[in-house]
């Protein structure tokens, strides 16, 4: 077995507004392996980001905290940490690119002395050694004249070229994980391409780890070693990538899947899965899945399910229990307990 | 770049005229000059003969259209009082009207942009709290209050200030208190709300993300990009401090243009009101002018090629 790079156990995020507190993410547990490359998806408000923000550090702090579980980065707990410390870290060895790339950049600075930034705090380079090496980067990702362009400001590039700008942002210190949260859902389908044939090279030419997070499969497809199905702020499912591809356990994943547009019969209506997420506040006990699973049991709504681990094919699903032995999660400690 | 510089100065141009002709008719609603200058038991004749010398008996728009030629030509006319040149007499008041206003304006940024950052920092703290009160109270304060206040505490009872007049730096310390009261209370409360507003912006997270700490992150990232919205604030409240210190200049009696101005109305001297009115319409004009310039500088989005 290849070595964890991140491990998160039973992670607990809870969110205060005045006197209502809403959990967010409930006892999320998975990891991501040295240089391998792990997808999270789920759909909007299921936790993906949430849970990438955590990691990072970047939960508002007056509104929000790790409730229970922790988060370990080469076996340190990241939850524990100062803000100092945290910030060591930070652009260091965890770095992060985010959705929106044409409001993640500063207007009113270049785009040089924005990236000088990590280079600065971290290497302790000096200006004109942080220079070249910005250069450098800016051409690895895939930018032309990027001589010019180091001195150039935001508003004068366009959103695919914003983003290669904070993909290199990223890479500059060399991180050993990387977080890509739907770093392609703000571009155009050509530019999505790009970005992301860009980020499998740099991935390639590294023994970098990444953390993918989309609600988009084909990315998944495409990019992903492992994969992690989130619903409504919990792992339903975690698999390698061609096992859930070729047999998905957990309804909501089939479900997912199904509603995937395919090339071959135009006419037919597209597959949704019905009703609606529940919020945080509605989930009491049983399954947060089973007011919309088609093959509810009486079990579903009464009794949370376990995680069910086959052959590192993990399922939060009653529908698992009469063919496989409830086990823990056999590569992360705890089991998801509710 | 040019274009826009000429479109900008003939605005300057049409403000200041505008303001001209406000006032040069505003101005002749208070009466005719001549009954201050005249005993009330003048008998008609030497009246009538007064208006005749001064003009004031000609109709009323060949009396503008005569001022507008001359003044175009940089001749206001002499003060009726004590014949000098009205312009001259406003120029000699310039210095002292800058002195104050100056002083005002650093006074109020310096206080006002650190505090406005920190309670948007602080935000909901009891810091913050105390220092959205206080704002509230600093513009709601009157000057001419205030000024008289501080007149009796730290001259009348402490004897600490003189309680007027112009000349040294001690003179110019309580004037520059009253007069930098409001636009400190002004300037907090919008760096504060413009603050606020970016610091919850997405390219915050991005620095914070890569790694750069509280201080650089507040006082460098974010400070730019908040100082965008003040600049206007303080070219608007620059203006309003150089022509509009009337009321602070006469509680403390200061030798500035606004006492000029509010005296000259007292004597109803209409050639020194219009060329103050003129000095004042024009710096506030011009400021402005170099507050767009200076916007660009620091918005490179709306720079000019």
């Amino acid at each position: 077995m290849s070595e964890k790079i991140l491990e998160i156990n039973d992670l607990r995020v809870q969110f205060k507004n005045g006197k209502e507190k809403v959990q967010p993410i409930r006892g999320v547990s998975f990891h991501i392996n040295k240089g391998e490359t792990l997808g999270i998806v789920g759909e909007s408000g299921c936790g993906k980001s949430v849970t990438s923000l955590a990691i990072m550090g970047l939960l508002p702090d007056k509104t929000s905290e790790i409730a229970s579980g922790n988060i370990l980065f080469n076996n340190q707990d990241l939850s524990k940490l100062t803000d100092k410390q945290f910030r060591k870290l930070r652009g260091n060895d965890i770095s992060m690119i985010f959705q929106e790339p044409m409001t993640s950049l500063n207007p009113v600075f270049t785009i040089g002395e924005q990236l000088k930034e990590p280079l600065r705090r971290h290497k302790n380079m000096s200006k004109s050694q942080a220079r070249k090496e910005i250069i450098s980067m800016l051409q690895q990702v895939g930018l032309p004249r990027a001589e010019q362009l180091i001195d150039e400001y935001p508003h004068q590039l366009s959103g695919g070229m914003r983003q290669r700008v904070m993909i290199s942002l990223a890479l500059l210190c060399k991180p050993q994980l990387m977080i890509a949260d739907e770093p392609t859902t703000a571009l155009d389908v050509t530019i999505q391409a790009q970005i992301l044939d860009l980020l499998k090279k740099l991935k390639a030419e590294s023994d970098m780890s990444l953390m993918l997070i989309t609600h988009d499969l084909g990315v998944v497809a495409e990019m992903c070693n492992r994969v992690v199905v989130m619903y409504a702020g919990e792992v339903v499912e975690e698999a390698e990538v061609n096992d859930l591809f070729d047999s998905p356990k957990h309804p909501y994943t089939k479900g997912l899947m199904q509603s995937l547009p395919s090339n071959n019969d135009r006419k037919s209506k597209l597959f949704s899965i019905k009703g609606q997420v529940p919020r945080p506040s509605e989930i009491t006990g049983g399954c947060a899945f089973a007011n919309r699973c088609p093959h509810v049991l009486e079990r579903c709504v009464k009794e949370t399910p376990p995680s069910f681990t086959h052959q590192n094919h993990l399922s939060k699903c009653w529908l698992q229990d009469t063919s496989y032995k409830e086990v823990n999660h056999d590569e992360t400690k705890g089991t998801a307990i509710r | 770049m040019l274009d826009f510089i000429i479109k900008r100065l003939l605005q300057v141009i049409l403000v200041v005229f505008l303001a001209l002709t406000a006032v040069f008719f505003l101005i002749r609603l208070s009466g005719d000059p001549t009954a201050l200058f005249l005993p009330p038991d003048a008998p008609r004749e030497q009246i009538e003969e007064y208006r005749e010398l001064l003009g004031f008996n000609r109709p009323l728009q060949d009396q503008y259209a005569d001022f507008m030629v001359n003044a175009v030509q940089g001749d206001f006319g002499e003060s009726l009082r004590s014949q000098e040149d009205a312009l001259q007499l406003v120029i000699d008041r310039l210095p002292a009207t800058f002195q104050l206003a100056i002083a005002a304006l650093i006074l109020s940024l310096v206080i006002a942009i650190p505090l406005g950052v920190l309670s948007a920092y602080k935000r909901n703290s009891f810091f913050d709290r105390i220092g959205v009160g206080l704002t509230v109270l600093g513009q709601a304060v009157p000057n001419f209050w205030l000024g008289l206040i501080l007149i009796f505490f730290f001259a009348a009872q402490l004897k600490l200030l003189p309680t007027g007049g112009g000349g040294t730096l001690v003179h110019l310390i309580l004037p520059t208190i009253t007069l930098a009261t409001y636009s400190i209370a002004r300037f907090t409360r919008f760096t504060r709300s413009s603050m606020l507003d970016i610091l919850r912006k997405d390219y915050i997270r991005t620095a914070k993300a890569s790694g750069v700490p509280t201080f650089p992150l507040v006082a460098r990232f974010a400070l730019k990009n908040s100082l965008i919205p003040i600049i206007t604030l303080i070219a608007l409240d620059l203006g309003t401090l150089l022509g509009g210190a009337v009321i602070t200049e006469v509680v403390f009696a200061w030798p500035g243009i606004g006492r000029l101005l509010m005296q000259s109305l007292m004597n109803r001297d209409f050639p020194i009101v219009l060329a103050a009115v003129f000095i004042i319409a024009l710096i506030y004009a011009i400021i402005n002018f170099i507050a767009d310039i200076l916007y660009a500088y620091v918005n490179p989005q709306i720079r000019v090629k």
